[in-house]
């Protein structure tokens, strides 16, 4: 694929534009390559706002209420309800694995099932989350299984 | 799940206990009585047991998000009400008229509750094992790897 570069003014918006033959799989993966590099939510802690990559978030959880955005050591609160971040994380790397959390695939070291039935995704940071049988099928997706 | 979602797989769930019992049942009459016939109480009886495995589903189901030991407590608590319904059930109907005969009965519960569970643990660590695998490709495909 001939990958072109082209310098703007900074008065125009910056922009990627794939020119593909046809939307397949493989544009949809560097399309969520892409969001997710340059996809930020802010995320609060300690009265302070921060700019967070989302590639650098492991996982969403909603508790008692309230999101949360878990990344490799630090936890800030979002904004946004759990279905808001559902819609922002379309077509990236982050699915939903179960009423209250979002996964981000890239981010999960491995997967093993548990005795009670449901899927437990160990992260790369050691943490352990679960993920529900009903959305099992929708990672397998992700993953082209 | 949603509540609405549960009871339809309750329904489904009962309706397949009852029909694989049933299936099971006429192959073994056919091979071993196939003069016997089928009265009217043992079927309400199979139906009855079909629907009392299937409403216990009900221990399992939760609106909210439940950990991981919260679940297994709601495992052992679903056996142990499944043991005892089946066996009081089967002592109401006089099916066991003794306590050995109970306890035969208990163990036989256990036995299908414990290989279900370990079919059902077996398929899902293959899936596992494939969603291990593609995981493993992503990410050398992410390190800059060839896939």
């Amino acid at each position: 694929m001939k990958i072109s570069l082209e310098e703007i003014s900074k008065q125009l918006e910056e922009e990627i534009l794939i020119r593909c033959h046809e939307v397949d799989e493989e544009i949809h993966e560097i399309m969520g390559k892409l969001k997710a590099e340059t996809l930020v939510i802010l995320g609060y802690q300690n009265e302070k706002v921060h700019r967070i990559n989302m590639k650098d978030i492991y996982y969403f959880e909603a508790v008692d209420g309230r999101v949360f955005a878990y990344c490799s050591n630090d936890v800030f609160e979002v904004k946004q309800k759990l279905y808001e971040l559902e819609d922002l994380c379309h077509e990236t790397s982050c699915f939903r694995a179960s009423k209250s959390t979002i996964l981000n695939i890239t981010k999960i070291s491995s997967v093993h099932p548990s005795v009670s039935g449901r899927f437990e995704a160990v992260l790369d940071n050691g943490e352990r989350t679960v993920i529900s049988r009903q959305y099992v099928p929708v990672l397998k997706n992700m993953l082209g299984l | 799940m949603t509540l609405s979602e549960f009871i339809q797989r309750t329904i489904r769930n009962f309706l397949i206990i009852f029909a694989l019992i049933m299936i099971i049942l006429t192959f073994l009459r056919q091979m071993y009585d196939p003069n016997l016939a089928f009265d009217l109480m043992s079927i309400y009886i199979i139906m009855g047991f079909s629907l009392i495995s299937a409403l216990t589903g009900f221990i399992l189901y939760s609106a909210n998000e439940t950990s991981e030991n919260n679940m297994r407590i709601r495992l052992a608590i679903h056996f142990i009400t499944l043991e005892i319904l089946l066996v009081a059930l089967a002592s109401i109907m006089h099916i066991v008229t003794s306590v050995s005969a109970a306890l035969t009965l208990a163990l036989q519960i256990a036995i299908v509750y414990i290989i279900v569970r370990l079919l059902s643990w077996n398929k899902d660590k293959r899936e596992a094992s494939k969603i291990n695998e593609k995981l493993k490709s992503l990410k050398k495909g992410s390190n800059g790897s060839p896939k």
